[in-house]
């Protein structure tokens, strides 16, 4: 008799194991320690200095200088800053702080110019109209990040896959209060990532794009249709997708992966690190994008 | 025996539990940087019921975002954002109004977002909510806020919306090199342009369309700009052009009950109709309203049809369970 009560219980674990698997997995936590290992060089003095690296070489803290136009909307009877200037370089300051790691840097945002317009068209705008919005604020071989008072309905911001640098459509766009009212930089990390080439890390919601985390850095890496076969990225840059290895859940070949400390979640609000770009990501962000980089300004020289 | 039935309900119950509708993906969704993307989750009516009743727990505060982790200083963001969805959620009925306990909650969100002042970021969602749910009713009320306000740019995002709700929003193009070309819209009441929505169009078009043209001679004497002239004029224009399409509904009805009766004609000399046939051809014309939401969501009516299977499985199974381990 005791034996068939396991039944019901059986089937309580099954259904509590089966029910949010995906969120079981983005909700956990990594709190293991690095492991360094040789031929996995972290910092930026400890690669200059290593002669076999070569490959490394001019790669670390080249610092790949971005240029950001900002440009603020403003409407005749509201502005949306009372200081665009001090907001700008604020934002300077947070998108160099995100996307280093560990003192490693290899790109390098600027400020280009502060443009403070009142635009009664796009004051409150969507985040559909974008390309139209590009052809009036974008430019040529600057990032432009345009903020505005509305994005209609629940989108915070948007921006083109692969825009930057060389076109016009090298534009982002965001909600003003996100960064400067709420005090949330993630929705203009997220766009600038976007901006950069990444896409959405996948099972993160049902439905999502069918991009692991892994996927997602390998196309970048593979810098999409911008590359050639003879115009790679050094492998080497494969090592810093995330060096801690411990803290992966994916392997492919040598590429060790782990699909939530790095991620970009299309969800934003209630995640411990707000779900967008943690550490390490961006440090392998940043040194994929200054390889692509290179290549994208030949292109358009 | 014991085995298949036990397997049985396992796979029944788990099947049942299996639902992707809880609070806090409604609230992910409601959070999402590129907006909501129901289409991924949405697999039945019943999805949509259970949406739409979280929906409103959010706008009526029964809901506190911040039991599941938000931060509170998104609180009042996202009740905006669920008020906007809330009326892609709204159903109205043959004559195209809306549900009484519809009207009631849209009030109450209006009455409060316009303390707020018309131009605030909770009338902006109310404006946005009023598009969505697209009906002449909705439309109409919207226009009225034109009144309302001789801010430029609330009045730009108005007649936008209003155009916008009319023309159809499936027929704005979806660039995929944006971000954005991760989500699938979910816009069921204005994915057609009116002409092929249900409602007294004829009495309504004409006053909205006068109010545009107030508010676009007030931007036209105020503004400085030039391009935000033009861009106004071109959403009035807009707006004359749907008056004349007024025309096309007369012909659009006459076109679709010739076409039905053609397709009648056909299916009755083709076949030797068998009394279910004809059943089903008599349904069809009693049910040609909701056969465009059948459509919409092709995996309805096999994923309505697992559920009730399943769910009777798991009755019978368990009645079966309890007599043989209780009995």
């Amino acid at each position: 008799m005791k034996r068939k009560w396991l039944l019901p219980l059986f089937v309580l674990l099954f259904q509590a194991c089966s029910k949010d698997e995906t969120n079981s997995l983005v909700i956990q936590e990594v709190k293991n320690e690095p492991i360094i290992t040789d031929s996995l060089p972290l910092h930026c003095d400890e690669i200059n200095s290593d002669s076999q690296n070569s490959e490394y070489l001019g790669h670390c803290n080249t610092l790949t200088d971005i240029p950001i136009t900002f440009v603020f909307i403003d409407s005749a009877e509201s502005a949306l800053s009372p200081d665009p200037q001090t907001d700008a370089e604020t934002a300077i300051d947070v998108l160099n702080q995100a996307f280093q790691f560990e003192g490693n840097q290899y790109i390098k945002f600027s400020l280009k110019e502060v443009k403070n317009v009142v635009d009664e068209t796009y004051y409150n705008t969507s985040c559909n109209l974008l390309a139209e919005i590009s052809s009036v604020y974008g430019e040529s071989g600057t990032l432009t990040m345009i903020f505005v008072n509305d994005l209609e309905g629940g989108c915070a911001g948007v921006s083109y896959l692969w825009g930057f640098p060389s076109s016009a459509q090298a534009v982002t766009m965001a909600e003003y209060r996100f960064p400067f009212i709420l005090n949330s930089f993630t929705p203009i990390r997220h766009e600038f990532a976007h901006l950069m080439g990444l896409h959405h890390t996948a099972y993160s919601y049902p439905g999502a794009a069918p991009d692991t985390g892994l996927n997602s850095f390998n196309k970048l890496l593979r810098m999409s249709y911008r590359l050639s076969e003879d115009r790679e990225c050094p492998a080497t840059f494969y090592y810093f997708i995330d060096p801690i290895p411990q803290n992966t859940k994916a392997l492919s070949g040598t590429i060790e992966w782990n699909s939530y400390v790095n991620t970009m979640y299309p969800s934003f609000g209630n995640k411990p690190d707000d779900g967008f770009f943690t550490d390490g990501y961006d440090y392998a962000m940043s040194r994929a994008f200054s390889c692509w980089y290179s290549f994208a300004l030949e292109d358009i020289e | 025996m014991k085995r298949f039935i036990l397997f049985s309900f396992l796979i029944s119950v788990t099947a049942l539990s299996a639902s992707e509708i809880t609070e806090k993906n409604v609230l992910e969704q409601l959070m999402g940087i590129h907006g909501a993307s129901w289409s991924s989750l949405i697999k039945s009516d019943d999805d949509k019921a259970q949406i739409k009743s979280i929906l409103t727990q959010v706008i009526e505060q029964n809901l506190d975002p911040v039991s599941y982790g938000y931060k509170p200083e998104y609180t009042s963001m996202i009740r905006q954002n669920a008020f906007t969805e809330y009326g892609n959620f709204v159903e109205t009925n043959d004559k195209g109004n809306i549900d009484k306990s519809d009207k009631k909650l849209i009030e109450k969100y209006g009455e409060e977002a316009m303390q707020e002042g018309p131009d605030s970021h909770s009338a902006l969602a109310y404006y946005g909510g009023l598009t969505n749910i697209g009906s002449p009713e909705s439309l109409e009320l919207l226009s009225r806020y034109l009144d309302e306000t001789e801010s430029l740019s609330t009045l730009h995002a108005i007649g936008r919306q209003l155009t916008s709700a009319l023309q159809g929003q499936s027929n704005e193009p979806r660039d995929p090199s944006l971000d954005l070309s991760y989500i699938n819209p979910y816009n069921p009441n204005t994915k057609d342009p009116f002409t092929k929505r249900k409602g007294n169009w004829k009495k309504v078009i004409p006053k909205i369309q006068k109010r545009l043209k107030k508010a676009r001679d007030l931007a036209l004497s105020k503004s400085k700009s030039d391009s935000f002239k033009k861009s106004f004029t071109e959403l009035s224009n807009k707006m004359d052009g749907y008056e004349k399409d007024l025309s096309k509904i007369k012909v659009t009805e006459v076109d679709q009950k010739k076409k039905e009766e053609t397709t009648r004609a056909v299916a009755m000399d083709n076949f030797e109709a068998s009394d279910s046939l004809k059943d089903k051809i008599q349904d069809s014309d009693r049910q040609t309203a909701s056969l465009e939401e059948d459509e919409e969501v092709p995996a309805k009516e096999n994923s309505s049809l697992l559920y009730i299977v399943s769910f009777l499985l798991a009755i019978i199974v368990g009645i079966a369970l309890y007599k043989k381990l209780f009995t």
